[in-house]
């Protein structure tokens, strides 16, 4: 059984860095992408699913920060929204904002977790072995 | 002309209260809605008076409907596209008046056709100088009426010229209403509702500007809450990053240690064992800090932007869930609850947030050599709601006294507690954000007591 990738969409090199080394650390194998804007991140999606269209959502899960130049994390997840294929790929949330706002804004969108930096990375390995298995 | 709205005291003598309704300021809508039934009150007292005047004395009232009628036309003229006409058919109703009046008194030693002349004409001259058309017509109206009841009641000795002369008198006061209610208007009404609609004007610019204010420290605090934030986070995550490297070289250093010379073996100990954990330590514990200390000030921005809401809510319920949060600095005993409203409608999750900081600060800066007991009580007041929460903690120190509300200060005996100097502010916050007032007693190493209201909107019973 393949593991899918993990795409994280994060400008910060420093905290992308960050995440790679400590879901590798507690022992994730899966690939790992990284996009430093929405819009990296949506051109990549899309030129992979036009390659396989087949069980393409289940190959893949997203870590998507929310404060991103450019698009935000909310726009991107709308925009993923609107693809018949890309809105099946499921997504957890990071982001620095505990503000009430971002929180009931999120709801608006389908993801499995909402998480506040700094990251609880156990639960991170947890959602994708879940997802993997 | 100071304050829109004066508040009455309880007991006044008739004479202060009549002056009062003559003198106060009537700029509500009610008012103007009594001056306007008061105007219609007083065309229905001319309409009676002039039915009097019509049905006791008919004939000889030709000489005041006539030129009333020519005078009425006239004015109806006036308004329309010829002025002039409508001008000159009321001078001459007016001109005819004077001349029928006096052409009918037979006397005229009696009466001075001069006198005569003088008492109608000044008047009505004045009044259509100063007042629109339809005031100077009922002035018209009531002198003829008035005078010619007068005179009836002089020359013919007629009883019923009574209620020619009442007649007279009540059309007089109907005048003098419209009048008055003209005067009113003109000379109080109208410059109040341009002060009133500057004010308004000036208010809505006001708002306008704090709406901007309001969207510019939204958009700071969105700044704060995610652009000041991630540094500080990668800042505490490197920390533990550097903490694992350590750990992971440690034991290939410890086993290279015994190969070094003790010379170039000591520093590298001492780097080791104290100087980079230290560091570490002291660098983490910092962007910690200073990642409070961020939240704090998105807790205050958060306070002015927030609505207020009016919930109804009942205190005790609230104030025991706040009380269970603390089984083990408060148990049933060290809390006393006095007596409580019934049912308080305000911003619940504001109150709750300021009782529930209020009883943390009282367990967090108890006395540790007694027992905390706090003592919350609530005082009903007709309009607001008056919250103590006593403790006998250690109190705040006399001289400190002005800083208990600031920012970032705290009081000189709270050093060994954690903190960050923001709550009471805060608390304050809270509290003024929806009308209220806080404020406290204390005495050091006694107890503080504090206290606070909220504008309680239940409608009274």
């Amino acid at each position: 059984m393949t593991l899918r990738t993990i795409i994280i969409i994060e400008d910060d090199p420093a905290h992308a860095r960050i995440v790679e080394r400590m879901l590798s650390r507690l022992g994730l194998q899966n690939p790992l992408l990284r996009c430093a804007s929405g819009n990296e991140a949506l051109q990549l999606l899309e030129s992979l699913a036009k390659d396989n269209s087949t069980n393409f959502a289940s190959q893949y899960v997203l870590l998507i920060d929310i404060n991103l130049p450019g698009l935000n994390g909310f726009q991107v997840m709308e925009k993923l929204d609107s693809n018949s294929v890309l809105r099946f790929i499921p997504r957890i949330i990071i982001s620095t904002s505990d503000e009430p706002l971002d929180i009931s804004r999120s709801k608006d969108f389908a993801h499995l977790a909402y998480l506040i930096k700094p990251l609880d990375y156990a639960r991170i390995v947890e959602l994708i072995k879940e997802l993997d298995a | 002309m100071a304050t829109l709205s004066s508040t009455i005291p309880a007991k006044q003598s008739i004479a202060s209260q009549i002056w009062d309704a003559l003198t106060r300021p009537h700029i509500t809508i009610t008012d103007l809605g009594e001056r306007r039934r008061a105007t219609i009150a007083s065309a229905l007292l001319l309409a009676l008076a002039i039915s009097f005047s019509v049905l006791l004395i008919i004939l000889p009232t030709l000489p005041v409907i006539v030129p009333v009628a020519l005078s009425f036309a006239g004015y109806a003229i006036s308004r329309s596209q010829h002025i002039n006409a409508g001008i000159g058919l009321s001078m001459f109703a007016f001109v005819l008046s004077i001349f029928w009046q006096m052409a009918i008194v037979t006397d005229w030693s009696s009466v001075s056709a001069l006198g005569y002349m003088v008492w109608m004409v000044v008047p009505v001259v004045l009044s259509g100088l100063l007042f629109p058309p339809r005031t100077t017509f009922w002035l018209v109206v009531a002198l003829i009426t008035s005078i010619y009841a007068l005179r009836f009641v002089v020359f013919t000795n007629i009883p019923a010229a009574g209620f020619g002369v009442a007649g007279g008198f009540v059309t007089m006061l109907s005048a003098i209403i419209t009048l008055a209610s003209y005067l009113q208007e003109f000379y109080f009404v109208r410059p109040r509702l341009a002060e009133l609609r500057k004010a308004q004007r000036e208010l809505q610019a006001k708002n306008r500007a704090l709406e901007l204010a309001n969207a510019e420290i939204k958009d700071f605090s969105y700044m704060i809450a995610h652009d000041l934030r991630s540094p500080l986070v990668n800042m505490t995550e490197y920390v533990n990053e550097i903490r694992y490297s350590l750990d992971a070289v440690k034991p290939a250093i410890d086993a290279g240690l015994p190969t070094l010379t003790l010379d170039q073996r000591s520093p590298v100990q001492l780097a080791l064992q104290s100087d980079l954990p230290e560091s570490l330590g002291y660098l983490d514990m910092s962007a910690k800090r200073l990642n409070s200390l961020v939240g704090e000030i998105l807790r205050l921005a958060r306070v002015g932007q927030r609505e207020t809401t009016h919930d109804t809510f009942d205190l005790r319920t609230m104030i025991n869930s706040i009380v269970e949060r603390y089984p083990h600095a408060l148990s049933q005993q060290a809390v006393t609850i006095g007596e409580l409203p019934v049912q308080v409608v305000a911003d619940r999750v504001i109150v709750e947030e300021v009782i529930a900081n209020l009883v943390d600060n009282a367990v967090k800066y108890a006395q540790k050599d007694r027992p905390l007991h706090l003592d919350i009580s609530a005082e009903t007041k007709p309009d607001s709601v008056v919250i103590h929460i006593k403790d006998n903690g250690r109190g705040i120190p006399t001289a400190e006294e002005n800083n208990v509300f600031m920012p970032f200060r705290r009081a000189s005996n709270t050093t060994d507690v954690e903190g960050t100097g923001v709550g009471l502010y805060y608390v304050r916050a809270l509290v003024e954000r929806q009308g209220g007032r806080i404020w406290f007693t204390s005495q050091p190493s006694v107890g503080t007591t504090f206290s606070f209201s909220i504008n309680n909107l239940t409608e009274p019973q």
